[in-house]
């Protein structure tokens, strides 16, 4: 290394390189007006990525009721040369739409052990969401899991949930949990847990 | 699994009929509420199993696959039309109706979509095609290639060729030997040693006529300063040792390089961390001239502590320098390197509930309880991000060039998925970007509303390019330096 101190005076005047025909190029595009679900399905690619990093401020994404058959459709592409954080965050948007398909769906994946458990995960936050009242029940399973992301997840969406019943799993819980990780979650988890969180309604 | 018959598992699994006979056996003692419980089964090797997962993971699934994408007349040459053929699957028979490519090459990046008729979607693949006014110069061009059914089904895909030069004669220029920098410079290499700055690249001489042109061998050399006309920092001439020929529709490469001793223009341009342009000149038999040019200049460099939150399967592990590798590239396009990467891990038994973020908070509670004490950018590539929407943070804006404190170092979602065989990977070109956006944020970068752009609010794998002005806006921080 030369010399590694702060760089304040770095000049750069060079012309940039040309390129012939210069440096752009017009796009063409098909007219997606007789083409519905693909516009949509191309708004929902943008919408579902609107704020991927934390440095951007929060941002409220629109999803529609007629948008649930789409984001079905992004969560069972498991496409590896997709964008798999796309996939994630269906998943999530999942979660504001409470129906017995969604149900349905969340609920697989989130037992799928073929499934990331990033996205097993973020079924269980997202079907703590869709049903709050039966979460407790649904989410027991996942305090066992094999994986302690999983039973991490799972503490961290019963803390969403919140009420009596979260609270007594996660207590019983601790009682048994090794991995240090699930415990801390558990352990914060039992001190925040209060009243229910998520606003109960019919599937 | 629970449901098929004998004949159906060996005609869907490709399994033998023993096979068979111990899933329907293992079945009928306990129900398969998961593909693992396979592993109980004698006989099945490895390889089969993770065929099974693949199997059992496609059956019924409504994508589309696209399998490859090829240039129609086998290569692409400059400023001629072209065509991409994109081979797909649809083993759904879904009403594929649109391919989309956006391009991303030395311009703006562009996009051209087409409708299939139903005899490409019988065929099973479809001719892009690029017009005149759509063809590319010489150099790398990376195609995004997207399929998409009637009902929004989409499958995606990506390809890079290398536009050949099509015109009778040229001479360019491009950087060589294991310095090359991303916007098609050529590097000043200090040489400790030597105390020298060493200059490499390569002259490439296209013939697109179909007799051999030879070229006379003096080769004519200029650093300029400002561009060919501005200042001249040093010129001069030297012959090719050997012969060159240059033969028909075909190439002709060579690699030449300059030692610039402490005290010369070169070095002094150099060392003032100036940039310049070398144009290089030669001249066919029959009198023809061909030039070309290239700028110059010293690199700028970081370092990177890549920190794993939590233990990764190896695959994981591979996919994840592959993902830093892609953040170098990112950079080197813009002149901006690696001093180095070092590896780390916070293994799960240290790594607490840190391996899953579920706030901006307790990302700033990693950053403080843990940190590499140099002065390269601490990254942590965490299991998951439960944060509701995001998937990367970055301490602060620039972050701070000392290390201490809540605020120094960047977080980002590992993004993984499974793949086929069942394997778990991390998604290289994704998670490449999500390092190189928040790193960017860490060198000072705020968000931008600029097509392509890393820095987008929301951008994603295909947006990858920084600007003139971004650069320069990195240069001040303090783990920036030379190399």
């Amino acid at each position: 290394m030369a010399n590694p101190e702060i760089i304040d005076d770095f000049t750069n005047n060079e012309p940039p390189p040309t390129i012939p025909g210069g440096t752009q190029r017009p796009s063409k595009r098909v007219d997606l007006e007789r083409f519905n679900a693909i516009r949509r399905r191309q708004e929902l690619n943008a919408l579902l990525t609107q704020r991927t990093c934390g440095v951007s401020e929060a941002v409220v994404q629109d999803f529609e009721p007629g948008d649930v058959p789409l984001l079905l459709q992004i969560v069972h592409e498991r496409d590896p040369n997709g964008n798999q954080a796309i996939r994630k965050h269906a998943v999530r948007a999942l979660g504001e739409f409470r129906n017995v398909e969604v149900l349905e769906v969340l609920w697989r994946i989130s037992s799928d052990d073929l499934e990331p458990e990033g996205i097993r995960g973020q079924a269980l936050l997202a079907l703590a969401h869709v049903t709050p009242r039966m979460a407790p029940g649904l989410l027991q399973g996942s305090l066992d899991d094999e994986s302690p992301l999983i039973r991490q997840a799972a503490v961290s969406a019963l803390t969403e949930v919140g009420g009596q019943s979260a609270l007594n799993l996660v207590t019983e819980l601790l009682e048994r949990e090794r991995d240090i990780g699930v415990r801390q979650r558990a352990a914060m988890a039992a001190e925040t847990i209060g009243k229910p969180r998520i606003p109960e309604g019919d599937l | 699994m629970n449901r098929a018959s004998k004949s159906e598992l060996i005609q869907h699994l490709r399994i033998t009929p023993k096979a068979a006979d111990r899933v329907v056996a293992l079945r009928q003692d306990q129900r398969f509420n998961s593909l693992q419980q396979l592993r109980s089964v004698a006989g099945l090797q490895a390889r089969t199993l993770n065929r099974i997962k693949g199997r059992v993971l496609l059956a019924g699934d409504p994508r589309l696959h696209i399998l490859d994408v090829t240039a129609s007349d086998d290569y692409i040459f400059s400023h001629k039309p072209f065509a991409l053929t994109v081979h797909f699957a649809n083993p759904a028979d879904l009403e594929v109706a649109i391919v989309s490519v956006a391009v991303l090459w030395a311009g703006e990046s562009f996009v051209v979509e087409q409708e299939l008729t139903s005899e490409e979607v019988q065929q099973c693949h479809v001719d892009v095609r690029f017009d005149e006014e759509r063809s590319l110069p010489v150099g790398p061009a990376e195609f995004h290639v997207a399929l998409y059914s009637a009902s929004g089904a989409q499958g995606s895909f990506r390809k890079t060729f290398y536009v050949l030069p099509s015109n009778p004669l040229s001479l360019s220029l491009s950087p060589a030997g294991a310095t090359v920098t991303g916007t098609w410079s050529a590097r000043g290499d200090y040489q400790d040693g030597s105390d020298t700055f060493l200059t490499e690249c390569e002259i490439t001489i296209g013939n697109g006529d179909t007799g051999i042109v030879s070229m006379n061998r003096r080769v004519n050399w200029k650093f300029w300063d400002g561009g060919v006309g501005g200042t001249l920092v040093e010129s001069g001439a030297f012959d090719w040792p050997g012969s060159i020929s240059v033969p028909g529709l075909g190439t002709w490469r060579g690699g030449i390089w300059f030692s610039s001793p402490r005290g010369s223009g070169i070095y002094n341009r150099y060392n003032g961390k100036d940039d310049m342009t070398i144009e290089i000149e030669m001249v066919a038999t029959g009198g023809r001239r061909v030039a070309g040019t290239i700028t110059c200049r010293v690199m700028l460099a970081y370092g990177v502590n890549i920190i794993k939150v939590g233990d990764f399967d190896a695959q994981e592990g591979v996919d994840l320098y592959s993902a830093v590798d892609v953040t170098r590239q990112i950079y080197e396009r813009r002149d901006i390197t690696f001093r180095s990467v070092l590896r780390w891990i916070i293994h799960d038994s240290d790594a607490g509930s840190y391996r899953i973020i579920n706030s901006e908070a307790e990302c700033y509670d990693l950053f403080r309880d843990w940190s590499v004490p140099n002065d390269y950018i601490d990254v942590y590539v965490c299991q998951d991000f439960a944060t509701g929407s995001f998937d990367g943070l970055s301490g602060d804006v620039p972050g701070p060039a000392a290390k201490g404190g809540d605020r120094d170092g960047v977080a980002v979602d590992k993004t993984g998925f499974t793949d086929g065989s069942g394997a778990k990977r991390l998604q290289i070109s994704y998670l490449g970007m999500l390092i190189g956006h928040e790193v960017g944020h860490y060198l000072g970068l705020p968000h931008i509303n600029e097509a392509g752009n890393l820095m987008l609010s929301n951008s994603g794998t295909n947006d990858t390019n920084l600007n003139y002005d971004q650069y320069r806006l990195m240069l001040p921080h303090g783990f920036i330096v030379y190399l």
